[in-house]
Order: structure tokens, then C-alpha cells, then sequence
């Protein structure tokens, strides 16, 4: 073996380690970015040549990643944010209800019914006919306030649907972007690293507002499905609109309009169910219940007599809405709002409390409406009218405790995965130190090696 | 499990920000004093608050129905106490004009009678709230009146309405005597029937006077029987009040905070937020850099 060889294995052992010492360094400085993914230098042994060593070389620097724990993180990430998602919005909509408190809808029921108890004991009284009037008001502008606070987030539902799609045609772009580029790079056999970071944490937020599938293809290119459209590969990028098609909310592709995306998780989902499902059914659920009350309270207050004005009582007066030409009972119930009868809210002498004509004294009508408090009715499945507030309230905060509930139990597994992710691919600073004292130690005994390889030629020189 | 510098510190924020949140949970308790400041807070006990709540207000209401009942028997009964004095008086003007001495002042006697029943009549026709006591429930006009020849008559008014009020939840009671329950007494009748005999010169016989001594009985006895019913007002009221308490009772065992218990759980997360800072502070910044 000559001398030279010497010099070789050295030059190629401080070529190698000060490589290693880069990969170290890189990791080093990334230590605290939660996104990086750490690198490893792989090294092997130079091929022998006539049975002979030649030393080191870097094989491969790889990166360190689990795609199998990645692909969980983004499942639960979906997950978790369609429930912070749904979460925030359905607080908004419980700080509208207000229950439970002396605001809530219950309580503006009770005093409704509780007037007419009250009337009950001096049946021809007006001072407490106007207290009807009065709580039928704060009934009707409470509901009113119920209803335009579900509106109210519907349409803060439809304004970020839009802002979350703009969002979701981002990431795909970037991520089309970044799939040509990783393909350009590692075509020309640089390792893109860095780059495939960043297409990862674009996925991670992709992952965010929707459900979807992530492949790797054979360019390198992550084709991206959301549910069950193709979003993104190295060629094409898809982009979506929101579309509504008979009130629902649908996310849809600008050049195809009946591929819509089949949404399963994240903010999308929550906003397009919360959109579409949830807040048009707690609102069809009042509706109902309002529409029952008034029925049920104009079923007794038309069959009932006003204070007699000018000698006489009247009678087929409802206490909501006005009577068409034909006698039927109209606009009782419009956009959220109770309307109380104009002729009622004109004059109080017009609430009928009596079932006799010409008996002011007479309270059979007021105690019936009085009842409805307690009457089980069956267009409410033999719920009374609280029972069935009751009921809706017990639904919308069923869903509300669940996602609260997924929230934490998902963060939990979060947690965990995500420090399964970081104990993966974390950079680790005592391990990259350790690397860097190892690889200046053999770097160090490479150049004392050719210090060596001096000394003897320096004595093969003194020979001649 | 390799752990990293940002498995560690990940970890510390995460147990911060739970214990952060649990205090800010105690400290809305604490301010607000209540557990339940939204539904979510706590479903079922929301949920029962609710009810509770319903069932206080429908309480408070009975309360109220009891205490405008109450001041309508109040008046029914002042009222045939006066009916019942009156017709004490008219049975000492009868008992009067059968004495011989007396004979001469038939006419006084009769004009007694006639002011008794006239007073009889304007107590039987009083009014509160603007309801005629013992009308029914026809306000339309007084129940009774008094004719060209002094005698008390009913007008067409009907009197035999009565007036319902829910005392508790299973228990509506009526809270009026209906005239009819007056002319049952036969006092009316009686005392008519006793100026046409004094009219006519006649001292009232045994028989009217009978009836008179019945007819002051009844109504004695309405007056006791409305006592009664008084008396039971009061009994529901009492059981009222004490299903009011236990209510109030209940729901403020479903939402009131125990303060002590709050604060004092509030300074364990505090102590737990102070370790934790300790530690992080010990832990997060070591590294082998700390020994090179």
C-alpha cells in the first residue's frame, strides 16, 4: 500500500465527518423547531480494493420518520378540531340561550304562565291583564333574541366556510408547489429535507379542516385526497367553493360542481354540519315548541271572553297572530318573533279569561292557560311546554358535552402521539453532542493521521 | 423512548395549561358563586336547575294566589259578619215589636228592620278588586237591590258563578261565595216576609221568626265555614313555604359553590402550578452542553 493511499483514507474520513458534522449542526439549530425532522448520517465502510480498506463514507443521510404515527397525529388532529370547532360555536349559541339563569327562555315561560295564574284570582282586572301583555312581550322578544343568535352564528358559519376554503386551496396549492419542487430536487439526487418539512406541516393544517388521505407516489409527490376528491399531487391542484344546495352547506370543486367533498372531521365538517344539521334542527325544534304554545294558548284564549266594554264581551280573539277573512289564526309565529295579537296589545280588556260571556269574574280561561305550564300535550309527545324546552336544551348540550369531552380525551392521545412523533424524529441536543464529540474526535485522529503520513514522508525524504 | 428537549417542554406546557385552566374554572366559580354558569358546565345539574327553578316561581305563584284569596275571604267574611250583626239587630226589633209596650212604636221597629236590610243588602253587595263579593262572577250589576217598597230582591244578575284559583299544583279551590249560597240561608225571604207582617201591623210569628233565628244560623255558619277555608289557606301557605325552602334548598345544593372548598382547591392548583414551574425551571435548561 502506498503512502498516498494513507493520505486518501484521511482526506476522505475528514470529508466525511465534517459532513456528519453538518448533519449534526443542522439538527442542532433546529432543536427547538417542533417541525423539523431530524437527520441521521448513516455511515458505512468504503468498498476494499484488493482486500485493502479505504475507509469511511456517508451512505445516506436520512430522515427519521414514522409516516405510520404522522398519519394517526393528523386523524386526531381532524378530530380534535372539528370538536374545538364545534365547541366554540356552540358556546356562542349557549351564551344566547342563557341557561341556566333568570334570562333563559324557562324562566320567561314561567312568567307568562304565572301572569295568568295570577289573573286567575282577580279574573276582571287589567292592571294584571297588562302584566300578561307585559311577560308575553319579554317572552317574545327573549325568543326572538334566541333565534337571531342561532342566525347570527349561522351566518358567522357561512363567513368562515369561506374564509376555511380559501384556506384549504392554499395548502393545496403550496403543496402542489412543494411536491414539483421536492421532484425537481431530489431528480437531480439532493436530498430535500427541509422541503419535506414544510409539505408536512402544510398537510398537518390541511389535516385541520378536513378529513383526508395521504399517499406518497413514486415522484415523491404526496397526493393528497379530501374526502374522497383529489386535492393535490406534483401535476394538478384542485380548487373548492362553498355551494348551498336546499339550505345545506356544501364544499365543492370550482371545476366540477357535483363533486363535493364527503366530510367526516375537522373544521369544515363542524361548520358545514353545524351549518346545514345541527342549528337549523335546534331552531326547528323551537319553532315547533313556539308554534305549540301559541296553538295551545289560542286554542283556550279564542274560545274565551274579554272584559265586557259597552255591555257586552267578545269572544274568538286569538292571543298571537292575527285572524285572516277566513277566521284563521295568521302571523303568529314570523322569523323567531311571537306576535301578540294587535287588538290584546291595544287594549288589555281584550285578554279573554272568562269562558262565559259577560262574566268578568269568571278566570276558566286564564287557569286553563295557566295549566299549559303543567298539560302534558301531545303534539310534544305528551311533554308539557317546559318539559319540551327542557328537552331541546338537553340536546344542544349533549352535543356541546361531547365535544368538550372529545376535545380532552382526543388531546389526551394527542399528547401522546405527538411525543411518540418528537421521540421519533425530535431532535435530541445531549444525542447531537455526543455525535459532534465523536465526530470531531475521529475528524481530529484523521488529521493526526496526516500528520503521520508528513512525518513519513518527510523520513522517506531524508532517505534520499 | 428517546426523549427530546421538546418532548419536555411540550409536556410542561401542556400540564400548565391544564392547570391553568381548572383555575380559571374555580376562579369564574368563586366570582360567580354559582357551578352552573352554562349548560355545559354541567348538564344534568343544569338541567334540574332549570326544573327547580320552574318549581320555585310556580310555589312563589301559589304564594301569591294564596295571598289574593286570603284578602278576598278577608273581605267575604267582614262582610257577612256584617250581614250577621244586622241580622242579630233585626231579630232584637222582632223580639221587640212582640212586646205589647212596644206597640206603639211598630212603625219605628219597621223602619229598624228596613235600615238592617238595607245595610244587609249594601254588605251583600260589597266589592273588592271591582268584583262584587257575593256576585258570582257576573259584575254586570249588583247582585241585589232594594225595591220602591223597601224589600231586598235580586236583580237578573246571575250569582252562582265561582271564582277558581290553583292553590298548589293539584289543589284549585273556590275562593267566593256565590249568592246562592246567600239565598240558601233564606235571609233574604225571611226578612222581607217579616217588614210585610210589621207593615201590616202584625208581630211576626213564630214561625218567621223561626225562620229569621235559621236564616241567622246559616249565615253564621257561612261565615264560620269561610273561616275554615281561611284557616286551610294558611295550612297550604305553611306547607308552601316548606316546599319552597326544600326546593330553594335543593337548587342550591345543584348550583351555589362551596367557597371553602373552592378556595382551598384553588390554592392546590396554585401549589401544583408553583411545583411545576420549579421543576421546569430545574429540568428544561439542563443539557450535556451544561458538563462540556
Amino acid at each position: 500500500m502506498g503512502i498516498g493511499r494513507l493520505l486518501d483514507i484521511s482526506v476522505r474520513t475528514m470529508a466525511t465527518y465534517q459532513r456528519a458534522l453538518d448533519v449534526a449542526s443542522q439538527n442542532i439549530s433546529n432543536a427547538g423547531n417542533a417541525d423539523y425532522t431530524r437527520q441521521k448520517v448513516l455511515l458505512s465502510t468504503e468498498e476494499t480494493q484488493a482486500g485493502i480498506g479505504m475507509g469511511v463514507k456517508i451512505q445516506d443521510v436520512q430522515r427519521i420518520k414514522n409516516d405510520l404515527i404522522d398519519t394517526q397525529i393528523r386523524k386526531y388532529q381532524s378530530s380534535i378540531s372539528d370538536a374545538e370547532k364545534r365547541s366554540t360555536m356552540l358556546q356562542q349559541v349557549e351564551s344566547v340561550i342563557a341557561e341556566p339563569s333568570d334570562s333563559g327562555l324557562a324562566a320567561y315561560f314561567n312568567e307568562f304562565f304565572s301572569a295568568w295564574d295570577q289573573l286567575t284570582t282577580i279574573p276582571n282586572s287589567t292592571q294584571y291583564r297588562s302584566t300578561i301583555i307585559q311577560k308575553a312581550q319579554r317572552l317574545s322578544e327573549r325568543f326572538q333574541e334566541v333565534f337571531d343568535g342561532f342566525s347570527d352564528v349561522q351566518a358567522t358559519l357561512q363567513k368562515e366556510a369561506s374564509v376555511k376554503t380559501e384556506e384549504l386551496n392554499n395548502y393545496l396549492k403550496q403543496i402542489n408547489e412543494l411536491n414539483q419542487k421536492i421532484y425537481e430536487s431530489e431528480a437531480r439526487g439532493i436530498k430535500a429535507s427541509e422541503l419535506k418539512d414544510k409539505r408536512d406541516v402544510l398537510i398537518d393544517g390541511l389535516s385541520k379542516l378536513t378529513n383526508i388521505t395521504v399517499q406518497m407516489n413514486e415522484y415523491g409527490a404526496a397526493v393528497v385526497n379530501v374526502g374522497g376528491i383529489q386535492g393535490a399531487d406534483q401535476n394538478v391542484y384542485n380548487e373548492f367553493e362553498v355551494t348551498f344546495v336546499n339550505g345545506k352547506m356544501r364544499i365543492v370543486s370550482k371545476n366540477d360542481q357535483n363533486a363535493t367533498i364527503i366530510l367526516n372531521s375537522g373544521e369544515l365538517f363542524a361548520i358545514t354540519d353545524l351549518y346545514s344539521n345541527k342549528i337549523p334542527e335546534y331552531k326547528q325544534n323551537l319553532e315547533n315548541l313556539a308554534n305549540v304554545f301559541i296553538e295551545k294558548v289560542n286554542e283556550y284564549h279564542m274560545q274565551g271572553h274579554t272584559l265586557m266594554e259597552n255591555g257586552s264581551s267578545s269572544t274568538g280573539i286569538p292571543f298571537f297572530g292575527e285572524l285572516d277573512t277566513n277566521g284563521n289564526v295568521i302571523d303568529a309565529f314570523v322569523n323567531g318573533q311571537i306576535n301578540i295579537n294587535s287588538d290584546v296589545l291595544n287594549d288589555p280588556k281584550n285578554i279573554a279569561a272568562s269562558n262565559v260571556a259577560d262574566n268578568d269574574g269568571n278566570g276558566t280561561i286564564a287557569n286553563s292557560i295557566a295549566g299549559l305550564a303543567d298539560a302534558k300535550v301531545s303534539e310534544l309527545d305528551n311533554l308539557s311546554i317546559l318539559e319540551s324546552y327542557n328537552n331541546i336544551l338537553n340536546s344542544f348540550g349533549t352535543e356541546k358535552v361531547i365535544s368538550d369531552d372529545k376535545i380532552e380525551s382526543n388531546e389526551l392521545v394527542l399528547q401522546q402521539l405527538s411525543n411518540q412523533k418528537a421521540s421519533y424524529s425530535g431532535v435530541s441536543i445531549d444525542e447531537e453532542m455526543t455525535n459532534v464529540i465523536k465526530y470531531q474526535r475521529s475528524y481530529e485522529a484523521a488529521a493526526k493521521l496526516v500528520k503521520v503520513v508528513e512525518e513519513m514522508m518527510d523520513t522517506i525524504l531524508q532517505m534520499v | 423512548m428517546r426523549i427530546t428537549e421538546n418532548i419536555l417542554s411540550e409536556k410542561y406546557l401542556y400540564n400548565q395549561n391544564r392547570i391553568n385552566e381548572k383555575k380559571l374554572k374555580i376562579q369564574t366559580q368563586l366570582t360567580n358563586n354559582s357551578k352552573l354558569d352554562k349548560l355545559s358546565d354541567n348538564l344534568s345539574d343544569s338541567l334540574d336547575a332549570i326544573n327547580l327553578d320552574s318549581q320555585i316561581r310556580r310555589i312563589e305563584t301559589f304564594q301569591k294566589n294564596i295571598v289574593n284569596a286570603k284578602d278576598y275571604l278577608n273581605a267575604t267574611i267582614s262582610s257577612l259578619e256584617n250581614v250577621a250583626d244586622e241580622t242579630q239587630s233585626i231579630i232584637n226589633q222582632v223580639i221587640n215589636s212582640d212586646n205589647p209596650l212596644n206597640a206603639v212604636n211598630f212603625d219605628t221597629i219597621t223602619q229598624s228592620v228596613k235600615g238592617s236590610l238595607q245595610a244587609i243588602v249594601q254588605s251583600l253587595n260589597e266589592k273588592r278588586n271591582g268584583m262584587y263579593i257575593f256576585g258570582g262572577t257576573d259584575f254586570s250589576d249588583s247582585p241585589w237591590e232594594i225595591d220602591a217598597n223597601g224589600r231586598a230582591i235580586r236583580t237578573s244578575t246571575t250569582v252562582t258563578g265561582e271564582i277558581k284559583v290553583q292553590l298548589t299544583q293539584n289543589i284549585k279551590d273556590t275562593m267566593n261565595v256565590t249568592g246562592d249560597k246567600i239565598e240558601d240561608t233564606d235571609l233574604i225571604d225571611t226578612i222581607n216576609d217579616i217588614l210585610d207582617s210589621l207593615e201590616a201591623g202584625t208581630v211576626p210569628d213564630d214561625t218567621l221568626k223561626g225562620r229569621l233565628t235559621d236564616a241567622y244560623n246559616s249565615v253564621v255558619n257561612l261565615q264560620s265555614l269561610n273561616g275554615d277555608k281561611y284557616n286551610r289557606l294558611e295550612d297550604i301557605d305553611i306547607l308552601l313555604d316548606k316546599q319552597l325552602t326544600d326546593t330553594q334548598d335543593l337548587l342550591s345544593k345543584k348550583q351555589d359553590v362551596d367557597q371553602a372548598e373552592l378556595a382551598v382547591e384553588l390554592q392546590y392548583q396554585d401549589y401544583l402550578l408553583q411545583l411545576s414551574y420549579k421543576l421546569a425551571s430545574t429540568i428544561l435548561p439542563k443539557s450535556i452542553l451544561d458538563y462540556l
